[in-house]
């Protein structure tokens, strides 16, 4: 590479034509590049691809020498230096893969067996970025100093001392964060639940440099959030973000997820859990690639759970458009039936297996994180309120779905029960949370998602009228100025009162009842859909969740030292504060199969 | 190791219905004939078991490495092909062309060549990225200030194993919440006047031998990058340097100005305090001579509604009149505590609280302050009676104020000696700016006005005195909250290696805060970690690919250090371009704005995307099939389209897709050589921008729009239609729109003439 000065000396006179040509260098690039657009255009090419020309030749070597070019001696030391303490790295990366290979065998049971190689593998890119990292410490201290040089700084003999104590000690220190402790028998995380807290946890505890299994109990990740038709308060697409989580995904190698997959029991302490997983069939084998012809020949019709049972869909199925991981999943009502024939003769990839039975095995796990996150308040509790009476009746999670371009509607919001226009929408706030009868905490999100569902109305219908029943606004923090845009819209009528009931009127409409609290007026006011704002209740409640996971009198989970809540699992919270708790969750994680506290 | 030769093969696949749709024996005939690729093979289902081995077969041999698979989309099988060992190029033959075209079609089957011809032409033009380095320097972590936030995350990042360096510029700990006598509960069972935790934590930090604390300290300067931050700290005695691997900032909050709740009545009577004058008292206990001197029989406390004073609500100034109401109850017997609000937003579990002061008979009641009198009348405007309706006879009112976040050091004067020095051109509350021009206003900040030069100076100096081309300060969005702007990623800052957390970020109380530093302890340690394995970091985390600037060509333009959306690139005292890799996030905006395109990735590069455009066959003008060139960014505009292919909606035959990394990546040479090869219309798909900016990588399809501003002009000059080159934001979930905006943008090309360059 030090051929590369000499070199990058002859192709001056291309360097010269190109500065040339974008002399003009005004502040605001816009008209000078047009200029060179229009007129320099063959020039610049030309230079660039002789520049490439000589990129190409040696393009690891000439960048990775170009910070340190004038003084080449540290080089070798960097040689050298390189492989010591790359062994020593190596050792222990390898004594921290055989504990991780080791919990994993325990796996082998089912189908995570196959598998668990890719698991316990090193991460892709790790190895080669080791190599280079180990080395070139001593060339740390020169860069530092050219840095503080270009800054326009003195070059200050503190700074390169810092630096240089610093570099000796990051070897050693790489290793006591990341290294296994004793009394710890997995340094596996495992995160139960796949929504956007469950996936968060999981790639920033791999990203930092651990084995994860992230468990979900349906055949995709994503959760409630891939559900929702748009985030407030930017009103941005979730599934945006859940595609930045797959890449990041599919580009990490200790991160291994799997569908289907339900914890049946826990058994151990911080360090050393064995957990019981029980993973159901989807009838479709790993050679599935999606392509849906199974799709199209299957009769039977089942509820699709996408959109909260309001519409139909054949029981051989892609969860939706987005689903990660891609492929079909055949419903168990198909097995046995005539469908299934027809499934099999028309799979082009001999995907589809009807043999497959429910699996269970243990896995061992240094921590849990739980994210399994929330289920609407069941509004058939909430009586009064007639939910299940009338299909204009709905509920918050189900106007996501009318508002959705992939929902039953395909993103118009119509009353479900004729398929006409709205014209007067009632959004009732608190139906269940905020009542000890029901749900004693706010749910927090609920005030902001019918907001979010004014705006949608607003939006779609232009003299469409929106009712709003709240008790209070809680509109917090940077929401508030979400809160203020909505409130501008004068067809959007803020009314503080919690409605006592819903009747069906004669023309079919359901008519809401009760009392206003300001100024005590009595209503008996007929809308074309109301949507009842259910709260979140932790989906670990009522369900078989596992013993020995401590929970508060709500269901939420408590932080145990071993096993931890990421978002809604913990606490009735928004994504943001959700992405918030499971990155905390990851660091509390880490801690844990670390070997614990300091 | 771009030494070794590439040796390339094509994996022309059968499954998933190509090979009904498309003849690929005509496919296979182009590839070894005139794409002159020497290996072509098809294979049943790459994907499959079997088409896996025998791919790796051949890598194994050594007779490939370079695989171009035409398959299905890059989105998928991700793993499966990665595993094979060798460079994968995808061409995506599945979603994009045999799911969203007729089978059988001639045009579908030109469409598929091309998308091989695409593939190939990439292959010669990509290498396996190589990691630069060296290395982190430095696995240690700086923690700015000493309240419950950064203690929190000073004792965090111990426990995970970090040494660490809190700073705190005061001479004690604890900040605020250390001052005050009872704490909001915030755990089960979310009830009850907890006791202050930091004397506790203080007291865990300080005996912590993994934490160095210095307090009246703080931060002369930062220089270097994520692992290798070299710090210049300062106390009343003199400066050292310290080396960090990445920086925690918790300088927490200050009080809102007193002065703006004057009109409201505040400052008429010592009797009328803020929450926070309020703590004090509390803190000096509600003896016998406090009651005497200033009877708390009643007490109101007033929450005023937010919109006109501060633009947000902290949320956490109403759970603190709970706390208050309640111990006021606690301590004075008989005492009347009101609590006047209009909103009274006790979220979360917080309503537990909230029924709890309920219980204890603190009056909660709905209503607007209008004003407060010095006699202590407080006014309320009642809609039930219709008018405005006096509460006299109160001992004492006490107004919740709101947080204002500490993103800048107010003690500081704005300009500082080293700040000087930078070419400090950038307004950090304006988060899409670029080559000096505004594209859209910050948030909270009008558009269009927000750099405008009476907007007043931000207030105090920069908290770490970033020794950035971009400038001294941490970047802030509306308000002075410092980033994330994401609610998916609420930890990803501008300023790679650099996480805020606490009341800097977002109003919120101390249990909020302490899992606030977790999170942000995490993706410090995450940086130092991947800093030093020389890997990026969120979005594409683990990407070894990098920018490499050939400075002999390099005319010193600066538009790559003042585009880059994370600032990663400084300027050398000569001018020359300085990449920080550490800080670099790999977006290639850098790249899509070098004049002379000498900013290059191992696998993503100008001269690439050219090739790739210039494979596209292109029919002559009397074909009457148009082509168009449509770039797209990869993270929403692509699988938005890939999604749409799952749906089977048809797209023009006509449009050539290639993914980009960010539309900010795209560069007009990519345009041009479009045009001159004849293609008719060209099409930027990428990412929301303004405000509430979906662009992952900031403010890429802001700057595309801009750059593309100038492209009309230019179009005329070579006397074509102004509308042939556009630009449009979809989002991921367009799955039904963006191929509509594509086939209309079709329609539209193919009803003008053809681009007359065709056939040059």
């Amino acid at each position: 590479m030090a051929n590369d000065k000499p070199k990058g000396g002859k192709s001056g006179s291309g360097k010269t034509k190109a500065g040339e040509a974008t002399a003009s260098d005004t502040p605001d690039g816009a008209e000078d590049l047009e200029d060179e657009f229009a007129a320099f255009e063959r020039e610049a090419r030309e230079a660039a691809a002789k520049a490439m020309g000589t990129m190409s030749g040696g393009a690891a070597a000439s960048a990775k020498s170009e910070p340190k070019a004038e003084t080449p001696a540290p080089a070798d030391d960097t040689a050298s230096g390189e492989d010591d303490q790359e062994d020593e790295f190596a050792a222990f990366e390898r004594e921290a893969r055989e504990a991780a290979a080791k919990a994993m065998g325990t796996m082998g049971g089912g189908a995570a067996g196959t598998e668990s190689d890719a698991q316990t593998s090193a991460p892709a890119g790790a190895d080669p970025g080791q190599a280079a990292a180990e080395g070139g410490k001593a060339a740390v201290s020169d860069e530092q100093g050219e840095a503080a040089g270009q800054a326009g700084a003195e070059e200050s003999p503190a700074k390169a001392a810092a630096t240089a104590a610093a570099a000796k000690t990051v070897a050693a220190k790489r290793k006591e964060i990341f290294g296994p402790r004793k009394g710890i028998k997995s340094q596996t995380v495992l995160v139960v639940g796949g929504g956007i807290a469950g996936i968060t946890a999981a790639i920033e505890i791999a990203e930092t440099g651990f084995d994860v299994v992230l468990l979900e109990q349906g055949p995709a990740l994503g959760g409630r959030v891939t559900r929702l038709n748009l985030y407030f308060p930017k009103m941005c697409h979730p599934n945006c973000g859940l595609e930045i989580n797959y890449q990041r995904i599919r580009n990490n190698r200790r991160l291994k997820v799997m569908t289907m997959s339900q914890v049946l029991s826990v058994a151990g302490k911080a360090g050393d859990y064995k957990v019981k997983v029980r993973t159901r069939p989807t009838y479709t084998t790993r050679d599935c690639n999606g392509c849906g012809e199974c799709a199209k020949v299957v009769k039977k019709k089942i509820p699709n759970r996408y959109n909260y049972g309001m519409d139909k869909m054949a029981a051989a199925y892609l969860p939706h458009e987005h689903a990660f991981p891609m492929r079909y999943v055949i419903d168990p009502g198909v097995k046995g039936t005539a469908d299934a024939k027809k499934l099999e003769k028309a799979c082009p990839a001999g995907a589809i297996d009807f043999g497959q039975e429910d699996e269970e095995f243990e896995l061992n796990a240094g921590a849990i994180v739980w994210a399994t996150g929330w289920r609407p308040y069941d509004a058939r509790k909430l009586e009064v309120y007639s939910y299940g009476h009338s299909p204009d009746i709905i509920n918050n999670v189900e106007m996501e779905r009318l508002a959705s371009h992939d929902g039953p509607s395909g993103g118009k919001i119509l009353r479900p029960s004729n398929g006409k226009e709205v014209k007067k929408v009632a959004l009732i706030q608190c139906a269940g949370s905020r009542d000890i009868n029901h749900l004693p905490y706010c749910s927090m999100i609920c005030c902001l998602a019918s907001l979010k569902h004014a705006a949608y109305v607003r939006e779609q219908h232009g003299d469409a009228e929106v009712d709003i029943y709240y008790i209070d606004i809680r509109a917090h923090d940077k929401m508030s100025q979400f809160y203020e845009r909505v409130r501008q819209d004068e067809k959007i009528k803020f009314i503080k009162s919690k409605p006592g009931h819903i009747d069906i009127g004669e023309d079919g409409r359901p008519v809401l009842c009760g009392e206003r609290t300001i100024d005590r007026e009595i209503y008996a006011e007929p809308y074309d859909l109301v949507v009842l704002a259910t709260g979140m209740e932790p989906s670990l409640n009522g369900s078989s969740a596992p013993d020995g996971i401590s929970r508060d009198e709500y269901g939420f989970v408590v932080d145990d030292g071993g096993q931890f809540s990421a978002g809604v699992a913990g606490g009735p919270f928004d994504v943001a504060l959700s992405t918030q708790s499971a990155t905390a969750a990851a660091l509390k994680a880490i801690q844990a199969v670390r070997g614990g506290v300091s | 190791m771009a030494a070794t030769e590439k040796k390339q093969a094509v994996y022309l696949c059968e499954g998933c219905g190509i090979s009904d749709a498309i003849s690929l024996d005509e496919l296979e005939q182009a590839v070894t004939g005139e794409m002159r690729v020497p290996l072509c093979r098809r294979i049943d289902a790459c994907c499959g078991e079997d088409g896996l081995a025998q791919i790796k077969k051949d890598i194994d041999k050594g007779e490939v490495t370079q695989a171009i698979i035409a398959a299905c989309s890059p989105r998928v099988m991700c793993e499966e092909f990665d595993a094979l060992g060798a460079q994968v190029i995808r061409a995506n033959l599945r979603e994009q062309v045999i799911w969203s075209q007729p089978a059988g079609d001639e045009n579908t089957q030109m469409l598929a060549t091309d998308h091989v011809r695409m593939a190939v032409a990439k292959a010669a033009k990509t290498e396996k990225p190589a990691a630069h380095g060296p290395g982190a320097s430095s696995m240690k972590l700086l923690v700015v200030g000493g309240g419950v936030t950064g203690l929190s995350a000073a004792r965090e990042a111990s426990k995970t194993g970090a040494d660490v360096v809190l700073v705190e510029k005061t001479g004690e700990l604890g900040g605020w919440a250390g001052k005050w006598s009872k704490h909001i509960p915030y755990a089960s069972p979310y009830r009850g006047l907890q006791e202050n935790p930091l004397p506790d934590l203080i007291k865990e930090v300080m005996g912590d031998k993994a934490i160095t604390v210095k307090t009246n300290t703080t931060v002369a300067r930062t220089e270097g990058g994520p692992g290798e931050f070299a710090v210049q700290l300062q106390n009343g005695k003199g400066d050292e340097w310290d080396v960090f691997g990445a920086i925690v900032v918790a300088t927490g909050w200050r009080p809102y100005d007193t002065a703006k709740l004057e009109p409201l009545g505040y400052g008429s009577s010592p009797h009328i305090v803020t929450d926070i004058e309020f703590e004090d008292i509390l803190s000096a206990g509600l003896s016998k001579k406090t009651k005497k001197k200033k009877s708390l029989d009643v007490v109101a406390f007033v929450i005023p509604g937010g919109a006109d004073r501060m633009p947000y609500s902290s949320g956490v100034s109403d759970r603190v009149a709970i706390k208050q109401a309640l111990q006021v109850v606690e301590a004075v017997p008989g005492a009347m505590v009101y609590v006047i609000y209009e909103d009274l937003r006790a979220h979360g579990t917080a309503e537990e609280f909230y029924r709890e002061a309920q219980e204890a008979g603190v009056v909660f009641q709905k209503g607007e302050v209008i004003s407060i009198s010095s006699d202590l009348t407080v006014t309320v405007r009642d809609d039930l009676l219709g008018g405005e309706v006096p509460m006299s006879g109160i001992d004492m009112v006490v107004i919740s104020t709101g947080m204002v976040p500490n993103s800048t050091d107010i003690d500081r004067e704005p300009s500082q000696s080293g700040a000087d020095q930078l070419k400090d051109d950038i307004d950090p509350r304006v988060p899409i700016t670029f080559s000096g021009k505004l594209v859209n206003g910050g948030n909270g900040a009008e558009p269009d006005k927000a750099a405008d030069d009476d907007e007043p100076a931000l207030p105090g100096g920069p908290i770490l005195n970033l020794q950035y081309r971009q400038g001294p300060h941490i970047p802030i969005l509306a308000n002075g909250f410092a980033d994330s702007h994401y609610i998916c990623f609420p930890y990803e800052t501008r300023r790679t290696g650099i996480y805020t957390c606490g009341p800097v970020r977002r109003a919120m109380t101390v249990g909020e805060a302490r899992q606030d530093a977790q999170g942000a302890v995490l993706k410090a340690i995450q940086a130092m970690r991947a800093a030093d394995e020389s890997l990026a970091v969120h979005p594409r985390s683990g990407d070894l690919s990098y920018p490499k600037i050939n400075h002999d060509i390099c005319t010193k333009c600066r538009r790559c250090t003042v585009e880059c959306p994370f600032g990663a690139i400084d300027e050398d005292p000569d001018g020359r371009p300085h990449i920080n890799f550490s800080r670099c996030r790999r977006c290639g905006t850098c790249m899509g704005a070098c004049p002379v395109r000498t900013i290059t990735f191992d696998n993503y590069n100008p001269q690439m995307v050219a090739d790739m455009i210039g494979a596209v066959e292109v029919p002559d003008e009397f074909a009457e099939k148009p082509r168009i060139l449509v770039l797209a960014c990869e993270n929403d505009a692509y699988p938005a389209l890939d999604m749409a292919g799952i749906n089977r909606r048809q797209l023009s035959p006509y449009l050539r897709i290639i993914p980009v990394r960010c539309l900010g990546s795209v560069t007009m040479l990519w345009i041009s050589t479009a045009l001159e090869k004849g293609f008719d219309g060209v099409m930027l798909m990428g990412c929301k921008s303004g405000d509430d900016y979906q662009c992952h990588f900031i403010k890429g399809s802001g700057i595309a729009e801009e750059r593309m501003s100038s492209v009309g002009e230019t179009l005329k000059s070579m006397m074509l239609e102004e509308d042939r080159v556009v630009m449009e934001e979809v989002s991921i979930a367009d799955s039904v729109r963006a191929p509509q905006v594509l086939n209309e943008f079709a329609d539209k090309i193919g009803a003008m003439p053809p681009n007359p360059f065709k056939g040059f």
